[in-house]
């Protein structure tokens, strides 16, 4: 048994601590519910064929799992996975700025899973981007300084993605520390929150709307309906009600999966919690809407509406901008979670419309070749999304993500903050 | 002036301009760039295709079977087995022959994309490939608007093939493999501002063999490679909405926006911070 | 030659101003809508951690409280201090 008692001349400390640390780790790898579950079911198999087709990818080549083309460069890779990925990560930013910069503290029970939200996103679509990188080992170039292309936004958007990782990381660290009972680890993390919150909000404002910068540079091939000269500060705005209609989505979710992990304090407080995203969302959907009708107008488009592609355009707009936003409406005034959560469903489906549109759909639409995804592209994307959940899924049954802090370590942050 | 004359000055004037270009000025101001191109007269072009031949010969490309493939056609594009083609049209002027491949823009958009510096325009003109830094991303392939740069999808260490104006050839001081293979003087190589006074010169001495512009002049702020026609260019499977704005002036408000959003942004949230205190403690 | 291109911005400058302007005013009616009633639902979880806890007792889930130091059979309050620093800003 581990204590004192085993203390000899010839196992130092701290070979014991490691061992210790070691068979710790291992406990916490066995699962601690039902292995047979329907999503289990369903997603261990889309993860074993997805690992199986990178296997391919590399061994083979790109073409051998996409139907990218010459025309056709980025795909639903880097449309789905990278673009609207990283906007549906926004939730992070937008709460921990409300928590920690603005101290509202009615959004603090939802921040720590947030932020773990935020950060797997990240990571994991990060990950997916090196899956669609010709010579991924070459993403070092960048970053190690021998190839710093300054003029570019696709650098100044990986180096971002990268600082934002950190960023996140040392957010949620505190929740490690107090899992792992790191006490003075866990003062040091929480002092730096701040700051690093800060730092994180300033690196989004930045890296959302350089996604859409980097289509500026498409011009002559995205449809006119869908480019302008505005694209960063459209995907800026829209990356805050995707955030917070992913927050809710999210949450909805994760508070009947995981309802044993919460305490009575959060359930109570979650319904307002989703109320308040609500109005944010409802705000900002508002603000995009006349956002997009400027630029129309701005642009004139009238004339671009004439044929299918505006249709698809008004079908974007209309049904997947207006209708969320006017149902966020309702939804907050009658105080309806139902609508609500319908709503965000809605929104988010918008939002990867959108962005696939400006990034793959409506560019090259003159092409006569249309690009469409490969069912591995698909498979691969849903099994980057599978393992991200069994990683969000792991640490929320071990760490004390949806519980509140306890009081003792709160009024410890209270004091020194 | 006889035309292999000519050739050999204007190489030799384009390898003196480069190698004038690289002295500073010594108040200090940027040097005064001249780039080299190629002008190319479609009027004169046979669709004898050994451009297409020479260019696979000094890169251990495809060779193309110019007598048997029938390649003329369809109109193709290049690929990563070929870095140039030619293709046949039917015009209001008759049959023209029109050789496609980079156009080397004076801002170019793919250097402007490339965020490892692998698409790197040379201070003498020719845009560039630089293997050992590229990581495959494909952003230059997004943002070139004659989508130009073309990638190995089936093998997996893909390269990006695309026209360098035989820049290795260049180095050793020959002319581009195309220019010297083209038997009947379609290929003109020399510094721009030369083909430019050239080329206006043509249309001005015959103005009803030609249509009165020259591609590539003012297209996306300047190419290196610049064409006169009989026929008008959109009937030539060039792409006439491309603006005369260079790429790179896209981005150029978004990147500069950026230290000033590090700079007022953080203040702005430690504001807003302090700011909310009082919230906490009504 | 190339046509001359004359853009003329004053066509679509009056519509913007007046979409700019419906927006401030539709603005105002929806955050007004989406405001809440009577303020009751709206601080339902109070500022304070202390008061929170009055109202609301923390029930942590057995295992949490330091699961990893739990297992080494450690005494969580021995030998640590709470920390007295002045707050500053």
């Amino acid at each position: 048994m581990p204590g004192g008692g085993e203390l000899s001349t010839a196992r130092p400390v701290w070979i014991e601590e490691a061992r210790h640390f070691f068979r710790f780790i291992i406990a916490e790898l066995k699962p601690r519910r039902p292995f047979v579950t329907p999503f289990n079911l369903i997603s261990i198999p889309v993860m074993v064929v997805g690992a199986m087709l990178i296997v391919i990818r590399f061994a083979r080549g790109l073409g051998s799992v996409t139907n990218l083309t010459q025309e056709s460069p980025w795909g639903f890779w880097i449309g789905f996975d990278v673009v609207t990925g990283v906007a549906f990560a926004g939730g992070a930013y937008l709460v921990t700025f409300a928590v920690y910069v603005m101290r509202t503290e009615r959004y603090r029970p939802i921040v720590r899973a947030t932020v773990l939200n935020g950060l797997l996103a990240y990571v994991f679509y990060a990950g997916a981007l090196l899956l669609d990188l010709g010579r991924p080992w070459k993403i070092v170039n960048p970053i190690i300084g021998n190839s710093f292309g300054y003029n570019s936004i696709l650098f100044l958007v990986a180096w971002h993605f990268m600082l934002y990782m950190i960023a996140e990381f040392i957010e949620f660290s505190p929740v490690v520390a107090e899992w792992l009972g790191w006490r003075r680890a866990r003062r040091i993390l929480h002092k730096l929150t701040l700051a690093t919150v800060i730092f994180g909000v300033t690196l989004s404002t930045l890296h959302q709307s350089g996604l859409g910068a980097m289509f500026l540079l498409a011009k002559s091939k995205i449809h006119p309906l869908w480019y302008s000269e505005f694209l960063p500060v459209l995907f800026l705005v829209s990356s805050v009600f995707a955030g917070l209609a992913m927050v809710i989505f999210e949450g909805t979710i994760s508070h009947r999966v995981f309802r044993d992990r919460i305490d009575r304090a959060h359930h109570a407080a979650f319904d307002e919690i989703v109320i308040g995203l609500a109005r944010g969302a409802a705000v900002t959907l508002f603000l995009y809407l006349f956002f997009k009708a400027v630029v129309f107008v701005h642009g004139k488009h009238w004339v671009h509406l004439a044929d299918k592609w505006g249709w698809w355009y008004l079908l974007e707009v209309v049904v997947f901008v207006l209708a969320p936003c006017l149902i966020f409406i309702r939804g907050v005034r009658l105080r309806e979670l139902g609508l609500i959560r319908a709503a965000a469903v809605v929104t988010l489906a918008g939002v990867a419309l959108n962005r696939l549109n400006v990034s793959v759909i409506a560019f090259n639409w003159r092409s006569a070749n249309p690009y469409v995804p490969s069912w591995m592209e698909l498979v691969i994307t849903a099994a980057v999304i599978f393992a991200e959940i069994w990683v969000f899924r792991w640490v929320v049954t071990r760490m004390p993500v949806l519980q509140s802090t306890p009081l003792r370590l709160v009024e410890e942050d209270h004091r020194a903050a | 002036m006889d035309r292999r004359r000519f050739l050999r000055l204007a190489g030799a004037a384009g390898a003196a301009l480069a190698a004038g270009s690289r002295r500073a000025r010594a108040d200090g101001e940027p040097a005064e760039v001249e780039f080299i191109g190629v002008l190319v007269d479609t009027t004169r072009c046979i669709g004898c295709r050994s451009c297409e031949v020479a260019c696979g010969e000094a890169h251990g490309l495809d060779v193309p079977d110019v007598v048997n493939d029938g390649a003329l056609e369809t109109e193709r594009t290049t690929t990563t087995r070929q870095r140039t083609v030619v293709n046949r049209y039917s015009t209001d002027a008759g049959t023209v022959f029109v050789k496609r491949q980079c156009m080397h823009c004076w801002q170019p958009a793919c250097t402007a994309a490339c965020l490892t510096n692998a698409m790197y325009k040379t201070h003498e003109g020719p845009v560039i490939w630089r293997e050992p830094k590229c990581m495959g991303c494909r952003y230059c392939m997004v943002a070139c608007p004659f989508e130009v740069p073309r990638f190995e999808y089936d093998s997996p260490v893909p390269r990006i093939e695309k026209c360098t104006l035989c820049w290795d050839r260049l180095e050793r001081g020959h002319i581009p493999a195309c220019v010297k293979a083209c038997p009947v003087d379609t290929l003109m190589f020399g510094s721009k501002r030369d083909l430019l006074e050239i080329a206006r010169v043509r249309i001005y001495n015959h103005p009803e063999h030609y249509v009165h512009k020259i591609y590539g002049e003012h297209e996306v702020g300047g190419t290196g490679w610049l064409y006169l026609s009989a026929a008008p260019f959109e009937q030539l499977g060039f792409p006439s909405d491309l603006g005369t704005t260079p790429y790179p002036e896209f981005t150029r408000e978004f990147l500069y926006s950026v230290p000033v959003v590090f700079l007022a942004v953080p203040t702005l949230l430690a504001g807003l911070h302090r700011l909310s205190r009082d919230r906490e403690n009504s | 030659m190339e046509a001359i291109s004359y853009v003329n911005i004053f066509e679509t400058k009056g519509l913007e101003y007046l979409l700019v302007i419906s927006f401030l005013l539709g603005f105002l009616v929806l955050v007004r809508i989406l405001a809440p009633r009577d303020g009751a639902a709206c601080e339902s979880v109070t500022t304070k951690p202390q008061a929170a806890v009055a109202e609301h007792p923390v029930t942590c889930v057995a295992d949490f409280e330091c699961p990893y130091r739990a297992s080494v059979t450690h005494n969580l309050d021995d030998g640590v201090s709470t920390n007295q620093e002045d707050v500053v800003a």
